[in-house]
C-alpha cells in the first residue's frame, strides 16, 4: 500500500498550501489564476472549493494534486515540501468529469489494474475488488465491459478504482456533474459514506453550491483567484464574511441595500436619500459602528425577512410560488428586494406591505471593503 | 403580443405521434411555462407555434387570424435556443443586428436599436466581444436582445437555463419578468424544470408523453394535480410516493403504508386494494424541531439519515425508512445531519394525496378526515 512513501503516505494526511500563486502566461498577458491562497485542509475532512467558472477554484485543485506547479508558493502534506513532486509520487486519488477507464477491460480489470500494479496477491486483489464492488453497488456489472456502461455507473468504477489504491488524499473535480439526478442523490451519499469510513480527506471541486454545501466539512468560496472565505457550510449561510459570500452562498442570495447611519437623540438609523429610516438600535456595538462608518451596506437573507404590520414599506413586483413558500420580489424606496416567506395568497402583484427584518440575522457590510464589520 | 390558440394540433414524427391533440390557448402578454419531462413533446409544440415546423393536423390562431401555413418571419415569432445559437464568427453588436441587416434597415437605425436593447438587457459593455468570450447569461442576453431588436412578439425560450449556472438563473429569471412587463411581449418557456413553474407561477401547462395533461397556475396543478405525474412534478422537490394497502381492521378502514397505519374515519371512494399515498417533502417536519406547527391527525415515522442535501437556502434529509426510496424531508434552513442518525418525522394526514393504483388523483387527506 503506501508503503513506498512512509512519512507521508502510511499516514493521514494534512495538507498545507502555503501562499500559492499561479500565473499563466497567454501571449503577451498573464493571468493571475490564483491569488496569495494559503489553506490548510486538515486530516479526514472533507473540503470543497467553491465558486462562479474562472475563480481558480480547478487550478488549485490542480495544485494540490500535482498536475501543475505554482509559480510561487510551498504545497505541504504533512510537513513534507511535496511541491516538486509530481501527481504519482504524491499518490492522490482523481476522479473527474468524465470516468477515466480503459474501455476494452472489464470492470473486474479496470479496478484490480492499480492493484496489480503493487504487486500484491491475485487473492488479495479478488477480495478488495469484491469489496469495493459491493460497496458501490456495481458487483452484478464485474464482468461487463467499461464501455457497456451507463455514465452513471462507469463514473462509479471510476470511484471504486481509486478507492482500492489507498490514495493519500481524494481530488474531485465536478465528479457528479454527468451523472443523472437520480444517481447523483445515491453518489453523494456514497461519496460522503466513503470519506467517513476511510477517514482520508477529500477535497472537491464544484460550481455547484448544493454539491459542495451537502457534502463538505468545510468550504472554501473562491472568487477572482482569491479564497474569499473558509468555513463550515453553517457559517457560510449565517455569517459570510462579505457581500460576495452572502450572495453566492442561499438562494436566492442575500438581499444588499447600501444605507448611510444616522444618529439621532442615542439610536442609530438605517437611511437612505430615498428615504428608508430603520432603526437599528438594537445591534451590538451599533454606537461604536456609527462612529467609524457614515456608510454600510446593509445585508439580509430573504428568508430572515417577514411581512408585518409594520416595518418598511414595499410593493410587490411579481412573485415565485415554492410550493408551501413563496419569494417576494419587492422594491421598497428604488431598491429591489426579495423574501422568502410562508405562500399567502392573498397578496397580489402591484399590493402595498410592510416588511421587517430578523434582527438577529441582519449584517452590516463596508461599502469600501465589502467586508462585514464585525 | 396576440392570443396563441391551438386548435387539436397533432404531430407525427418517425412514425409516431409526438403531439396528440393539443388544445391550448395562450393568453395575450403572458409569461406561459410549457412544462414536462424530457421528449414529452414541448418542443414540437414550441416549434409549431414557431412556425418552424407544420402540424400534420390542427390549426394555429394568433388573435383569430389562421397562421398556421405562414412562416416564423411573418407571424413575427423568435425563437431561442438552448444553445442560444449564436453566429460564432460575429460580435455580440454584429449578432443583435444581423436580422436587422437582413431588412436592409439604414446603418444609423441599425446602431441605435442595437445600443438601445443591449442597454436594457446590461450588455453595452460586452457588445464588442465573441461568443466565446461570453459567460452563458450573456449569451442568453444577446440571444433575447436578437429576439427583442427585430420587434417579435412572441418569444419562444427553450431550456433557457438548463445551462446556467444557478446565479445566473436568479438573474435571467428575474430579467423575463422584467422584459415581459416593460416590453409587453408574449414570452413561452419551454422547460423541464419544475423551478421554472414556481418562478413563472401564473400560468403552467404540463405535457407528458406528447400530451397536454393539465393547465393552470401553480396553485391549480401543486394542490389539486390530475395524476401522480402532475403532483411528482410540480413542487420544489419529488413529492413521497408511498404505497399502501387498504385493509380492515375493528371495523375501520386502514391504510398500510409499511411504516404505519393511517386510519379513515371517512371511507373515501375507493375500488381495489392498492392506493399510492403522496406526501410533499416540505409537509413532512422533523420532530426535534419543536413539534409539529398544527395539531391534529399526525403519522409519526422513524428513520435513519441517507444524506443530507443542503440545497441553496435549505436541506433535505433522505430518511432510509426501509421502503425501496428513502423519504424526502425538506428543512427550510442549512441543517446538517451525518449519514447513519436515526430521526423521527412527522406529517398531517390533512396534507396527503391519495391516487388510485392508476396514479389518478382521489383527492387530498383533508377530505378523508371529514
Amino acid at each position: 500500500m503506501g508503503n513506498l512513501y512512509a512519512g507521508v503516505v502510511a499516514f493521514l494526511v494534512r495538507i498545507f498550501l502555503d501562499k500559492i500563486t499561479k500565473i499563466f502566461k497567454k501571449g503577451k498577458t498573464s493571468i493571475v489564476a490564483v491569488k496569495d491562497v494559503t489553506l490548510e485542509i486538515p486530516e479526514k475532512t472533507f473540503v470543497g472549493l467553491l465558486g462562479p467558472s474562472g475563480c481558480g477554484k480547478t487550478t488549485t485543485l490542480r495544485i494540490i494534486a500535482g498536475l501543475e506547479k505554482p509559480s510561487s508558493g510551498r504545497v505541504y502534506f504533512n510537513d513534507v515540501d511535496v511541491t516538486d513532486w509530481d501527481a504519482s509520487k504524491r499518490n492522490v486519488a482523481m476522479v473527474f468529469q468524465f470516468p477515466a477507464l480503459y474501455p476494452t477491460l472489464s470492470v473486474y480489470d479496470n479496478i484490480a489494474t492499480p492493484l496489480r500494479a503493487s504487486k500484491i496477491s491475485e487473492q488479495e486483489i479478488r477480495k478488495q475488488v469484491l469489496e469495493v464492488s459491493e460497496f458501490l453497488g456495481i458487483k452484478d456489472y464485474l464482468s461487463e465491459k467499461a464501455s457497456k456502461l451507463d455514465i452513471n455507473l462507469r463514473q462509479k468504477v471510476a470511484i471504486a478504482k481509486v478507492m482500492v489504491r489507498d490514495p493519500t488524499v481524494f481530488i474531485l473535480d465536478e465528479p457528479l456533474t454527468v451523472v443523472e439526478p437520480k444517481a447523483r442523490i445515491e453518489l453523494r451519499a456514497k461519496l460522503k459514506e466513503i470519506q467517513l469510513k476511510l477517514g482520508k480527506s477529500m477535497i472537491y471541486v464544484s460550481h455547484d453550491q448544493s454539491e459542495v454545501m451537502t457534502l463538505s466539512d468545510k468550504i472554501a468560496v473562491m472568487n477572482n483567484g482569491e479564497v474569499l472565505q473558509y468555513d463550515t457550510p453553517e457559517n457560510l449561510y449565517n455569517k459570510p464574511r462579505n457581500t460576495f459570500v452572502g450572495w453566492f452562498i442561499g438562494s436566492p442570495g442575500m438581499n444588499f441595500i447600501d444605507c448611510e447611519l444616522i444618529e439621532e437623540s442615542g439610536k442609530v438609523y438605517l437611511t437612505t436619500v430615498e428615504g428608508l429610516r430603520y432603526d437599528i438600535s438594537f445591534l451590538p456595538n451599533i454606537h461604536d459602528i456609527a462612529s467609524s462608518y457614515r456608510k454600510v451596506i446593509f445585508g439580509i437573507r430573504p428568508e430572515h425577512i417577514a411581512l408585518s404590520s409594520r416595518g418598511v414599506k414595499a410593493k410587490c413586483l411579481h412573485m415565485e410560488r415554492l410550493g408551501n413558500m413563496m419569494i417576494l420580489h419587492m422594491e421598497a424606496y428604488g431598491r429591489k428586494i426579495r423574501a422568502k416567506i410562508p405562500q399567502i395568497s392573498q397578496i397580489r402583484v402591484g399590493n402595498e406591505v410592510y416588511i421587517d427584518f430578523n434582527k438577529e440575522k441582519i449584517i452590516l457590510f463596508d461599502p469600501k471593503t465589502g467586508k462585514a464589520i464585525i | 403580443m396576440p392570443t396563441i390558440k391551438l386548435i387539436n394540433i397533432c404531430k407525427r414524427s418517425n412514425g409516431s405521434l409526438i403531439l396528440k391533440n393539443i388544445n391550448l390557448e395562450i393568453p395575450n402578454k403572458s409569461l406561459y411555462v410549457v412544462l414536462g419531462p424530457p421528449r414529452s413533446g414541448k418542443s414540437a409544440l414550441g416549434r409549431i407555434i414557431a412556425g418552424l415546423d407544420t402540424p400534420d393536423a390542427g390549426r394555429i390562431l394568433f388573435d383569430d387570424k389562421d397562421v398556421t401555413d405562414l412562416g416564423p418571419v411573418e407571424r413575427n415569432v423568435s425563437m431561442v435556443f438552448q444553445d442560444f445559437a449564436l453566429y460564432p464568427h460575429l460580435t455580440a453588436f454584429d449578432n443583435i443586428a444581423s436580422p436587422l441587416r437582413k431588412l436592409k434597415l439604414p446603418k444609423e437605425e441599425i446602431r441605435k436599436r442595437v445600443l438601445e436593447v443591449a442597454e436594457y438587457l446590461k450588455i453595452s459593455q460586452r457588445l464588442t466581444h465573441y461568443p466565446s468570450e461570453l459567460s452563458g447569461g450573456e449569451k442568453q442576453r444577446v440571444a433575447i436582445a436578437r429576439a427583442l431588436v427585430k420587434g417579435a412578439q412572441i418569444i419562444i425560450l427553450d431550456e433557457p437555463f438548463l445551462r446556467l449556472d444557478l446565479k445566473v438563473r436568479e438573474d435571467m429569471r428575474a430579467e423575463l419578468h422584467r422584459l415581459q412587463k416593460d416590453v409587453g411581449v408574449n414570452v413561452i418557456l419551454l422547460s423541464s424544470d419544475p423551478m421554472d413553474a414556481m418562478a413563472f407561477p401564473e400560468n403552467i401547462a404540463f405535457m407528458q408523453g406528447g400530451e397536454l395533461v393539465q393547465v393552470g397556475n401553480l396553485i391549480e396543478l401543486y394542490e389539486n394535480p390530475k395524476n401522480i405525474s402532475v403532483a411528482r412534478y410540480v413542487g420544489m422537490i419529488e413529492m413521497n410516493v408511498i404505497q399502501a394497502k387498504i385493509a380492515r381492521k375493528n371495523d375501520k378502514r386502514i391504510l398500510d403504508t409499511g411504516i404505519g397505519e393511517i386510519t379513515l374515519p371517512i371511507t373515501p371512494q375507493l375500488s381495489g386494494s392498492e392506493i399510492l399515498v403522496g406526501i410533499r417533502p416540505e409537509h413532512i417536519h422533523i420532530g426535534e424541531e419543536g413539534g409539529h406547527p398544527y395539531a391534529g391527525n399526525i403519522f409519526t415515522f422513524e428513520g435513519r439519515v441517507k444524506i443530507s442535501e443542503v440545497i441553496g437556502s435549505e436541506t433535505i434529509i433522505h430518511l432510509d425508512v426501509g421502503l425501496a426510496e428513502p423519504i424526502r424531508i425538506l428543512i427550510p434552513t442549512i441543517y446538517k445531519k451525518n449519514p447513519g442518525e436515526v430521526l423521527r418525522a412527522t406529517f398531517n394526514i390533512k396534507d396527503v394525496y391519495l391516487f388510485n393504483a392508476n396514479g389518478q388523483f382521489i383527492c387530498r387527506g383533508g377530505s378523508i378526515l371529514g
